[in-house]
């Protein structure tokens, strides 16, 4: 406690001094809480989102993100006819749900005078829609096999269009209007959230596939949803639909697919990817922050000695042994790195805080790790000049001018 | 070697080494010191009376010779040991006081304490005790900067005190100070002598000098004669 004190006593001594040498460690420190947190946000929520969107499952559309942006690439594909989900049912056994969909963006849907702005998203789908895309329900039940078979009028809508339209009716059995024709409501989706990537899921107002046909006619390209029998036959249910899309849409063998298959496995694999370069880069910067600066601790630590030496030779003279002397300057040097550290934990927080969520969310072990660190850096960097001091002669010392 | 002595010094040599040239500062030097004697060293300036000082109290190490302490032979002490005996045996007194410049006359004297394991209630208790011996009981809370010389230089007699050492060392210990302040001093060792102190003090000034039984009288680095005062 003793040693505690007299290290303290320095560090308010020589405060500016101090101060400079801990804004390597407060910069080096904060960039890698920052980074870490923004980047373990960031990452639990895409998790979160995918998590979201039905496991085990993949899509296939006509183009990929990419290509539809590319005017160059669009025109030449076919449409994906929603029948052939039912060849894949009959063909691929490694699947076990395919499921079509057909989209209309920028809807409003109405009920007694009150509309929704223009972001209802009014899908056409199959009764495979709510278990390949991970919703489930919060009340009614989901478009069955017969809904599609009968065109029924019938909807199940999302939160966005429940607190819009009914906003303390239950909207069950209740009759809104979507393109002007009328659907009654059987179904609500439970509240999916915000979204970090593409829009919140909440927007989606689902109709039979067939009802949405006889709106909007038969001439837009479908969204298949595959989920496979099991996670090992994840891959080879892939390979299957490939197959069987080739041989339907009649691609010559050596060409390239005329659609787009992807998985929710493959993007999470890319984001965690890109998430864990970002973290790998925000620590690298982080530890050469710490670097540069654990050679200023070693430094001031230096100057402190020399400074210091009458009082090094005192303390020997009364009795003070070596351990004694490299106990406090090593201590000293990890108070200087710690509060650094702690300055820098801080103000990482702080922008974690600022940027994301409050309470800012940072993983423990990024906190642990960082102060461990900072503590090492003053072991390391305190050590060579609080060895200088510890073999100080007590004369030579007491002597020094 | 006598066992009665506190302190038996033979044949001791300081050599320093500055570069080429060799600096003999102690040539074969013997003392002996009784437990509870009051001695003063006197000599000329260069005649190796700090140099001796220095190795009595465990601050340097002679080139040749020996020194016993409480019957220890000195030199086939370690580093910790040689540290402990600082902190036991002995007692320091600076010339130039050597007080912690950021610490409070109390926090001082407790310094030699820290050394030693005592608890800090402990520390407390007998540091205060021990300005209280020197008369600051209540200069306890002021920095050095805030006390005169006579006083700072107390707080160094009380911390020189505050283990109870075995002996008292003090080089030149009025050196800076005025004649006044000086006798207010050596009064403070008169009375620690008294309570059985063993006092050894170098000085430049006969009338301080006489204040012990004994002087040693150094010249080129060893015993010119020993003068017992009555
Ligand atoms: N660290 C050192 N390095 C080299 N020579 C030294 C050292 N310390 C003392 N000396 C030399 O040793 C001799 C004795 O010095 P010492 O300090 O013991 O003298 P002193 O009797 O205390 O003198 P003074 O009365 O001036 O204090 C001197 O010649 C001095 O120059
Ligand atoms: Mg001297």
């Amino acid at each position: 406690m003793e040693v505690l004190r007299t290290a303290l006593t320095q560090l308010r001594a020589h405060i500016l001094r101090s101060m400079l040498t801990m804004l390597g460690i407060v910069i080096g420190i904060s960039t890698v809480i920052l980074v870490v947190g923004m980047i373990e946000n960031y990452r639990s929520n895409i998790e979160n989102d995918l998590s979201k969107l039905g496991a085990n499952t993949f899509q296939v559309e006509r183009y990929d993100g990419q290509a539809f942006r590319d005017p160059d690439q669009r025109d030449f594909r076919k449409i994906i006819n929603r029948e052939v989900a039912d060849v894949i049912r009959d063909r691929c056994p490694s699947v076990r749900f395919v499921g079509a969909e057909l989209w209309r963006r920028g809807q409003s849907i109405s009920y007694k005078g009150e509309k929704t702005n223009l972001s209802m998203l009014i899908g056409g789908a199959t009764p495979e829609f709510a278990i390949n895309n991970g919703y489930s329900l919060e009340t009614g039940r989901f478009i069955t096999e017969r809904d599609v078979i009968s065109h029924t009028r019938v909807t199940v809508i999302g939160m966005d269009a429940v607190d819009k339209l009914f906003p303390r009716e239950n909207p069950l059995g209740r009759v809104v209007r979507i393109n002007g024709q009328k659907f009654t409501v059987i179904g609500v989706f439970e509240k999916q959230g915000a979204a970090t990537i593409g829009q919140g899921r909440d927007n989606r107002v689902i109709i039979p596939i067939t009802s949405w046909e006889d709106m909007w006619g038969k001439k837009q390209s479908a969204n298949l949803t595959i989920m496979a029998m099991s996670p090992e036959l994840f891959d080879q249910a892939q390979d299957e639909v490939v197959g069987v899309l080739r041989q339907e849409r009649k691609v010559a063998p050596g060409e390239e697919n005329d659609f787009h298959i992807f998985s929710n496995a493959s993007l999470a694999e890319t984001l965690g990817g890109f998430a864990t370069n970002m973290q790998l880069y925000g620590s690298i910067f982080g530890f050469i922050a710490l670097l540069v600066a654990g050679f200023g601790v070693a430094n001031v630590m230096l100057v402190s000695v020399t400074e210091r030496t009458k009082e090094i030779g005192l303390r020997k003279a009364i009795g003070a042994r070596r351990k004694d002397i490299l106990r406090q300057f090593l201590i000293e040097a990890i108070i200087l790195c710690l509060v650094g550290g702690l300055i820098g934990l801080a103000a990482g927080l702080g922008l974690v805080g600022a940027f994301g969520d409050w309470p800012p969310s940072v993983p423990f072990w990024a906190i642990v790790m960082s102060m461990g660190s900072t503590i090492l850096l003053g072991v390391i960097a305190g050590y060579y000049p609080a060895y200088k001091a510890a073999n100080l002669v007590p004369i030579d010392a007491l002597r020094y001018e | 070697m006598s066992s009665r002595s506190l302190i038996t010094i033979q044949r001791l040599h300081k050599v320093y080494f500055l570069g080429a040239t060799k600096v003999h500062a102690l040539r074969g030097l013997n003392l002996e010191i009784k437990r509870n004697e009051y001695v003063a060293i006197m000599g000329p300036s260069g005649s190796g009376k700090s140099t001796l000082m220095n190795i009595i109290g465990c601050l340097d190490v002679p080139t040749d010779g020996n020194y016993w302490l409480n019957d220890q032979d000195v030199s086939s002490l370690n580093d910790d040991e040689l540290a402990h005996i600082r902190n036991k045996e002995i007692g320091f007194v600076f010339q130039t006081f050597n007080l912690l410049p950021r610490a409070t006359a109390l926090h001082n004297v407790e310094l030699p304490l820290v050394y030693n394991g005592t608890t800090a209630k402990d520390r407390k208790v007998h540091a205060a005790s021990a300005l209280e011996i020197v008369g600051l009981a209540d200069r306890m809370d002021h920095r050095p900067n805030e006390l005169s010389g006579g006083q700072r230089q107390r707080v160094a007699i009380a911390r020189a005190l505050v283990n109870k050492p075995s002996i008292i060392l003090a080089d030149e210990p009025t050196g800076n100070l005025d004649s006044k302040t000086g006798v207010e001093i050596m009064e403070i060792f008169a009375d620690l002598h008294g309570q059985g102190n063993t006092i050894i003090l170098v000085t430049h000034e006969r009338d301080i000098a006489l204040h012990a039984q004994r002087i040693i009288h150094i010249k080129d680095g060893f015993v010119e004669k020993i003068e017992t005062v009555s």
